[in-house]
């Protein structure tokens, strides 16, 4: 199966999953079937299993139970068949003071990485690089920064960057808003929906208005799927203040009018 | 501009240093330095990158256990201490590096080396003193003045090894450092990196222990590193720098001790501490 080459509708299939840590239950028996392109919110208080979730499709997170399909083809509890054609932005990536990896690397890397050995750094994965570069906003006086002399939001562009450089036809963010100021968070947003068009995009976010306008599905979970739907069909006082509890759900429908679905 | 005066002044003192214990003391002494100090110094930003200083610290253990059992087995059973020594080391890194890959946190897994290795070094050092095996001291202190031809030649020889795989790779350790998971989702073997990792590791300790030290090995395989990703940018300028600052230092220390008659590998670690403080004061 070559994804890529068909530039088609494809179908992520999520069956049955069951993870535990230390047979503490994370997420049971989550259920979805998910079309390409479109972006798919999936929203739910701390604790709730959102990044377990996303890290199970990828195969980062093996499950004690249930399935990965991506159009049929198995991909559960591996991340080496899923990820080449995914790409992945994780919740606040620590960096370390001890890596002296540039911004340039991180997305050259993360195009290299996925390279047969021997890797050569070509003209071609020259260009890849500085086109993602400069589609996430990131300014040529950055690309050679440490990733850890850039402020947050600036990071997390650098990971956005280093997760799409391969174009990959399914993209998992993990609070891709969290640590960038109101202008980057709209920036970003509007990029994540450019990207939505083409392909499917999986994102995990505390607050759902920004990416609203742009979404396709909201998941609500809380270990279990609790709802799934359109926004208007999710953002519901009554079953937000189920998960929620009544205080906070305010904030969460905040913006719920600019919803497109 | 600024890289290029830190690196040419880095090569003028290494060429320095070189050109005076080569041609007034003996081209072994030099070469047994430049081979430890290229080594470390290479690997050092690396295992930083890595996050695996903690392993880093324990091989030293590992090194030493395995310098001091081979030492007796060479003595009592004519076995190869070069080969034996590195098949202990090696063994004893792989375990760790194995208890890594199971899942256990690289911080345990070290203690773990790190005791074990200390527990059998000293058995091994209390047996070999008693049986009077010659040449255990050098274990523990190091002394590149005591290199023998074969010693000299063998630490350049792993010196350059040592370098070339950490260049060639560096891209691939430091990634998998910076973000395993993604290593993983790109379908990259992250447990062959972390196989030639530990394998350039026990390398570098247990083949130039009797050269460098134990104690000094500590020294030079943190030091270079905390240097030069403080001081460079990207992951092959970084391995390039730290290969220098081994190198320089290494070889000034031994022109350092021979004048002022000290022992060159205690020269070399206040040298780099030296170096680093100034850096961090700087900061």
């Amino acid at each position: 199966m070559n994804l890529r080459e068909e530039n088609r509708t494809f179908v992520l299939e999520v069956r049955e999953l069951t993870v535990a840590y230390n047979h503490k239950t994370a997420i049971e028996d989550v259920e979805f079937r998910l079309e390409s392109p479109g972006l798919i919110q999936i929203i739910g208080p701390n604790g709730a299993g959102k990044t377990t979730l996303l890290k199970a499709i990828l195969g980062l997170v093996r499950p004690i139970k249930g399935e990965v399909l991506v159009d049929g083809l198995n991909v559960t509890g591996s991340p080496g068949k899923i990820g080449k054609f995914a790409g992945y932005l994780p919740q606040n990536p620590h960096i370390s003071m001890l890596s002296p990896i540039t911004v340039w690397e991180l997305v050259e890397g993360g195009l290299l990485m996925r390279m047969q050995w021997p890797r050569r750094r070509t003209r071609l994965v020259a260009d890849m690089v500085e086109k993602t570069l400069i589609n996430v906003g990131l300014d040529k006086a950055l690309w050679d920064k440490r990733l850890w002399e850039l402020s947050g939001g600036q990071r997390q562009r650098a990971f956005l960057a280093r997760a799409i450089v391969h174009d990959p036809i399914i993209l998992v963010l993990d609070e891709p808003l969290a640590a960038v100021d109101p202008k980057g968070r709209s920036e970003i947003a509007s990029l994540i929906g450019k990207l939505a068009r083409e392909r499917l995009v999986i994102v995990a976010v505390h607050e759902p208005q920004l990416l609203l306008p742009y979404t396709k599905e909201i998941i609500l979970i809380d270990r279990r799927v609790v709802a799934r739907g359109r926004p208007s069909e999710v953002l519901r006082e009554e079953l937000l203040a189920r998960v929620y509890g009544g205080s906070i759900i305010q904030g969460i429908l905040v913006g719920e009018g600019g919803a497109h679905g | 501009m600024r890289i290029n005066m830190y690196y040419t002044a880095l090569v003028a003192v290494s060429l320095t240093s070189g050109y005076i214990v080569a041609s007034k003391y003996s081209p072994l002494w030099a070469a047994a330095m430049i081979g430890a100090g290229l080594g470390y110094g290479a690997l050092s930003p690396v295992l930083h990158a890595r996050r695996l200083l903690f392993l880093a610290g324990a091989s030293p253990h590992a090194a030493l256990a395995a310098a001091s059992i081979a030492t007796i087995a060479a003595y009592k059973f004519s076995v190869d201490y070069s080969i034996a020594s590195l098949m202990i080391g090696a063994l004893l890194i792989y375990i760790a590096g194995y208890m890594n890959y199971r899942g256990v946190d690289p911080d345990v897994s070290a203690s773990i080396l790190a005791s074990l290795s200390s527990a059998l070094g000293v058995l091994a050092l209390y047996y070999a003193f008693n049986m009077g095996v010659s040449g255990v001291s050098a274990i523990i202190v190091g002394d590149p003045l005591l290199a023998s031809n074969e010693d000299a030649l063998i630490a350049l020889g792993f010196g350059v090894f040592i370098i070339f795989v950490s260049l060639v790779g560096a891209l691939e350790y430091m990634y998998v450092g910076l973000d395993p998971e993604d290593a993983r989702l790109s379908g990259a073997r992250v447990w062959f990196y972390d196989l030639i990792l530990y394998t350039i590791l026990a390398v570098a300790t247990v083949g130039m222990i009797r050269i460098v030290g134990f104690i000094l090995e500590h020294v030079l395989l943190l030091l270079p590193g905390a240097i030069a990703v403080a001081v460079s940018r990207g992951a092959r300028l970084s391995v390039i720098s730290g290969g220098f600052i081994g190198l320089s230092t290494s070889l000034l220390g031994l022109v350092i001790g021979i004048y002022v008659d000290a022992p060159p590998p205690a020269i070399t670690g206040l040298i780099l501490v030296l170096w680093y403080s100034m850096l961090w004061y700087k900061r």
